[in-house]
Order: structure tokens, then sequence, then C-alpha cells
């Protein structure tokens, strides 16, 4: 028996316009029904293992207990982000299990005029056959948003944190952001950060130029001592509103036994960029869909994504861009390692309306066979209904290249070295695209636990 | 003392037999120049003595000082002092020549606190650009730019033998000088042996094996031995007059099949 009900979402606080919203959006969802592989957005995905019945969402705030214990490690967590890892935020919101538990915001940011906490408003739903989005919208107990007032320019990094207890708990996070004309904002937004602190196995950092600061290694870590199955069904909108800049990056390390579903909404308008990325690491099966519209004449929509998966994981992407205003441009590289019984997908579709002329659009998807049982699929697609445009597509699906181990172990680089070596190359091109460059130690941290390996002192 | 010795070599490529008897050996200090022509195994005889997967030994010995090479993988080979100087040395994107070469230090155990000094005076040896160090492995180099960087790495990783593999190709004459003038010294330096085992082996001058289609080598790098290779068998050995002999009438003479030879063991 599903207990994603009305009755349940009731039971979730919030002002009566929230709860209206989510008494619909649960109505909305037992009518539509849950997705099936038949579905072309969902080919590939293993979305006939999932059943919602094995699965409760967490209608109460988590125990005071663990609340505390969540608050004051993420005070200490904030501490250590601000002195080393993002040492110019401007803002933190940590949430377990999709409930608000800290927040923090500069004086700078406030006085600019931001808003960054519980959500006032939110954007409208459109699911775009994504029924996953209307659960969030019915079960997300404490919607966030960023607000960037018009004009106002924004240095540092807004850091948003989810972390996720109890067992067999399903969480709706769900994030907007919001950004005025002519303003700009990075934001960090992790997926699964472990921010009980636990203890990580030491790390020897390698000699890239910018490694990560010791204390990231407890953090980023991914969690195995909790072995508790979670789902999560994270939703951002992003809005960037006429020659606004907004750079997005969702780090997303959660424990191998996880669910993830994931949705990014995003609207760009005239003259404004919105570049985002994701570094997808964690999960059993983890997928992310975004849509993207550019709305407005000249309109920028880049993605750099990175990701890799290894013993029995799935990650996949979703990717759907429409340019839909004239002189508008896109640039996507999604870069995956997948290795043991991993498998990837990666389907996009760049579609090109009939308004956009001038149109530039390049999607590339490389992914790098680690093992030979790994499995990767990759869809790009175009649909153009505008001649005047430039357009491309690419992608790729290989082991690592012979010739390049041969010349690195001729060097005498031992075969697992060399491998490292190449894997780190394979992924430079994607990391120095990462929209929020803060997150580049990280990733490389995160990316080496996944190939370990450390060197000879 | 470095001794290679080469003794009955067969080896397959990709079910072809490539190499059918190779005999041969070269000693610290020495040139011994492999002259062939198209199709006669010389890249072939490199890429085995290198251990690349995908050829396959099937007789015969390869011994460094003793050490059978021939059933290690080819990180152990070179850290053993074998070198391979490529004929078409490939890009790996994303992957740092001075990441590369630090890996190499220390997977043998040196500090590579000394690493970035010896490049740039191996740059300005070789007469390479120093910005280009900095750069992924080949990363949009010229085809002399790659020349230039392979002897740079031989000469950073001091090799007790370095193969090289048409070293001459896609040269001018101006990156020909400099690149045999730097691995001419290196066969004078004497450079104590560097093992990953540990062992220890007097030092010695750098022993060449030096693979080419043409004598235009021999200018700058004088060679102790000049022996030809005909359809993956040393037909015959000699001085340097025999790379004139080659430069003037060209293999023809040794290029039917019933004429060739027993790989000739060089005495001394």
């Amino acid at each position: 028996m599903s207990l994603f009900t009305s009755q349940a979402a009731t039971e979730l606080p919030g002002p009566d316009w929230l709860k209206e919203r989510r008494v619909l959006a649960v109505k909305s969802f037992l009518e539509v029904g849950m997705p099936t592989p038949e579905a072309e957005e969902w080919r590939y995905s293993p979305i006939a293992d999932f059943s919602l019945d094995s699965w409760q969402p967490a209608l109460t705030k988590p125990a005071a207990t663990a609340t505390e214990t969540a608050t004051s490690t993420a005070t200490a967590a904030t501490s250590e982000f601000l002195s080393e890892v993002v040492p110019d935020m401007v803002g933190l919101a940590v949430c377990l299990n999709g409930w608000l538990v800290y927040s923090w915001l500069s004086q700078e940011a406030e006085a600019a005029g931001v808003r960054f906490g519980l959500a006032q408003e939110l954007p409208p739903m459109e699911t775009n056959g994504d029924m996953f989005r209307l659960l969030t919208e019915a079960f997300a107990p404490e919607p966030l948003e960023l607000v960037v007032p018009a004009g106002q320019v924004l240095d540092g990094v807004f850091v948003v944190a989810h972390d996720f207890t109890g067992s067999n708990t399903a969480t709706f996070p769900w994030l907007t952001v919001n950004l005025g004309e002519n303003s700009e904002a990075k934001v960090l937004d992790f997926t699964g950060l472990d921010i009980a602190g636990q203890e990580a196995p030491a790390l020897v950092s390698d000699q890239q130029a910018n490694p990560a600061p010791a204390s990231a290694s407890a953090v980023i870590s991914t969690s195995t001592s909790d072995p508790d199955p979670v789902f999560t069904a994270p939703l951002v909108n992003l809005s960037v509103g006429k020659a606004a800049r907004l750079k997005y990056l969702n780090f997303q390390n959660l424990p191998q036994q996880a669910w993830q579903i994931a949705s990014q909404v995003a609207e760009v308008e005239s003259q404004a960029t919105l570049v985002s990325s994701t570094v997808a690491l964690g999960g059993s099966y983890a997928r992310q869909r975004t849509d993207t519209r550019l709305i407005g004449r000249g309109a920028t929509g880049n993605i750099a994504t990175l990701s890799f998966a290894d013993n029995t994981q799935t990650i996949d992407f979703r990717t759907f861009h429409s340019h839909i205003a004239q002189d508008t441009s896109s640039q996507l590289l999604f870069k995956g390692a997948i290795d043991d019984e991993a498998r990837s997908i990666y389907t996009g579709l760049i579609r090109v309306g009939a308004q956009a002329r001038g149109t530039n659009a390049f999607q590339t998807n490389r992914n790098l066979k680690l093992s030979a049982d790994a499995w990767a699929e990759s869809v790009p697609n175009l649909e153009i209904e505008n001649n005047d445009v430039v357009c491309s597509h690419a992608s790729t699906v290989g082991p690592v290249e012979e010739e390049q181990m041969f010349y690195l172990e001729s060097r005498g680089v031992p075969p697992d070295v060399a491998e490292r070596l190449i894997v780190d190359g394979f992924f430079d091109e994607v990391l120095r695209k990462l929209s929020v460059p803060e997150a580049v130690p990280l990733a490389r941290l995160a990316l080496h636990e996944k190939l370990p390996y450390e060197f000879e002192d | 003392m470095t001794h290679l010795i080469v003794e009955d070599l067969w080896a397959e490529a990709s079910g072809t037999e490539v190499l059918r008897g190779v005999t041969l050996e070269v000693k610290g200090g020495q040139v011994h120049a492999v002259m062939g022509p198209n199709g006669s195994g010389k890249s072939t005889l490199a890429h085995v003595l290198m251990g690349r997967p995908n050829y396959e030994v099937t007789r015969g010995s390869i011994t460094l000082d003793g050490q059978n090479l021939a059933g290690m993988s080819t990180y152990e080979r070179a850290q053993a002092g074998l070198f391979l100087g490529m004929q078409a040395p490939i890009e790996i994107p994303g992957v740092k020549l001075t990441d590369m070469l630090a890996a190499s230090y220390q997977a043998t155990g040196r500090d590579t606190e000394a690493l970035m000094s010896d490049l740039l005076t191996e740059a300005e040896l070789v007469e390479l650009d120093a910005s280009l160090l900095k750069r992924d492995v080949n990363g949009d180099l010229s085809g002399g730019e790659k020349k230039r960087s392979e002897a740079v790495q031989l000469a950073v990783l001091q090799p007790r033998v370095a193969v090289l593999d048409e070293v001459d190709s896609g040269l001018d004459v101006d990156a020909l000088r400099s690149i045999s003038k730097r691995i001419e010294r290196a066969t004078q330096e004497q450079v104590p042996a560097r093992q990953s085992n540990g062992a220890q082996t007097p030092a010695d001058g750098l022993a060449v094996l030096a693979i080419t289609h043409y004598s235009r080598l021999f200018a700058e790098l004088k060679p102790d031995i000049v022996s030809v290779l005909v359809m993956g068998r040393i037909v015959t050995s000699g001085g340097l007059e025999l790379a004139h002999q080659i430069e003037a009438n060209g293999f023809e003479q040794w290029d039917t099949p019933d004429e060739v030879g027993v790989g000739i063991r060089l005495g001394g």
C-alpha cells in the first residue's frame, strides 16, 4: 500500500498555498501513474525495478537528537568550508531529508537583498512527462529558494548541502534559484554530502596545482557506514533573468545503495548565461533529467558534466535543450567513466525551434570504458526546424587506448598509475569547464577514491 | 657493463610472422644501427624489444646483463633500463609530460625534486622551447618538437639501452643534429645503473640501438656497428662502410627470400 497519499501530503507543514499545491500534485501523480521503460525517456533504465511502495516519505523533521548532531556538525562543516573548500562562501543551507536544519547568509548577500531559505513562492510545475516532479511538488517538506535581486553581483558561492538518514526513506528536496535582470551568482548544490563528517581513508594528494584540503576527504567521502537505502527525487528550478549570469553545480555523492531521480528545469532569458554542471558519483541508480529552455534572444545555456560509475552503479543523464529564441547558443559536454559492471546512459536532444535562427549548438558525450563488463549507451539527437543554424553532435564509447598505455609504460610508469593518469587526463577537459571551480579539487579527490592509488614516497 | 643480447628472436604481429630469428647485441657506449627496407620488421623489432602487447614472441631471448626481459611487461623493461624512442610519438590528452615523468621517477624511487630543473637543462640542449614542457604529452607539438621531447625524456630518464625507432623521420637538419649530439653524449656519460630491483650495476654509457631506413642519421650519430635487417633477419653486419654501400645501392642485393642467411652473431 503506497504511503504517498493526499492524506500524507497534508501532514507536511507550510503556508496554505503550498498545502493546496501538494494536494493537487498528489492527485495529478495518481492520475498519471508511474513511468515504464517503454517510454522513450525511460528507455535503458531500471525503472521497472522501482516500487514506490517500498519507500516512505519523510513526513516529519528528523528527530531532535539527529538534528542537533547534524546542526552542530553542519556548523563545523560551515567553518571548514569557509576557510578551505569554499573560502568565498556567501550563504549556506544544510538540509536533512529535505528539511532545513541550518542556514546562514553573509552580510554582503543580506545587504544585496538576497533571499535564501524557505521558499516564499514557487514556479509553476512543468512535468515534461517526468512524474517524479509531481511527487516532489507533493512531498517536498521545505522547498528552498535563492532569489538575487536585479543588478546584484555576488562573487561568492551559495552552498546547499543535502544529507539523508533513516531506513527506506524517500526524500524530496526542491530548490528554486531566481536571478533578477543583470545579476550574477554561483551555486554549489551537494546531494549526499556526508555532513556527519565520517572518517575517510587517508589520501595522498597528487601534484595537481589545486589540491583539496585534508578536511574535505572527511566530508566528501561516500558514506558506506550507513547502508540504509534512501530514495531521493531532487528538483531544481533555475530561472536566469535578462543579461544575468548563473553558474550552478550539483555535486552528487550519494551512497552506492541510494536511488536518485533528479530533475533540473531551467529558463534563460535574453543575453543571459547559464552554465550548469553535474558531478555524478554515487547511487545505485542515479538519474538526472535536465530541461533547458533558451527563451530570450542571445541566451546561452552550457552544460559540463562529469560522471564515474563503478561496481554495479547505473548513472543516467537525459538532457532536453530547447533553442526557442534566435541567436541562442549552447555547448553540452558530458564525460563519463564506467568501471566494473557499471552502466551509463546518455540521451540528449537539442531542439531548435522555427524562430531560433542563428542558433549555435554543440553536444558531446564521451564515455571511457575501464572494464570489459561495463556498458554505455549514448544517444545524441538533433531536431532542427530552422535552416540558419550551426549544430553538431559527437558521441564515443571506448576503452583506454592501448597505445596511450604503452607509451606511459614505456616510460616506466606502472599500469595502475598509467591508467589513473589517462583517466585524469580524460576528465581534465570537463574539470576545466565545470561551472563552479571550487568543486574541482573535490571532484578530483572523489575520482581518486574511485581509482585508488597512492604514490610511493 | 651494459650488455643487451638478442638471440634468435622470432615474433608475430597479428598472427603474421615478422621477426624470423634476429640475433644482435649492443654494449654500453656503443651505437648499433639496424638498417632495413620498408616491411623488413624494423618497427616490429623495436616494439617487441619494449614488450608491446599484440606482438607475440614465439622463440628466442632478450637479455640485459643476464636479466631475461622477454617475460617482463613493458613498464618492467623500462624500469630495468630500456627506453623506446617512438617513430611517431602519440598525444595523450590531459596527461602532462611532467606528471608522466614524475610518476616514472616515483615508480623507481627517484626523487622528483630535481625533475623540473633537469628538464629545463635538457630542453635547452636539444633546443626545445621550455614552455612546451608544461604541455600534455606531445600535445600540439610539431613532428620535430615531438622528437626533441623524446630526446629530453631519454636524457632525464637515464636508461641503459635506448631503442630509437626512426629517430630521424620527419626531422629537419638542425633538429637531427641537436638530438643526435645529445644521444652521442649520452653514450659517453657514465651513468650509474638505476634499477627497480635494487641490483647494483657498474656505471656505463648509454647503449643505442638505432633503427633506421636511411643513413642520414649517421652524419651526427656515428654507429660502431651497422646491421642489415631484411625479411625479419639480420643478413649482414659491418661498419659504417656498410651504410655507405646501402646509400649507393639500396637494399636490393638482399631482397630475395631465398638468399636470406642465418642471423650473424657479432663478436666483440
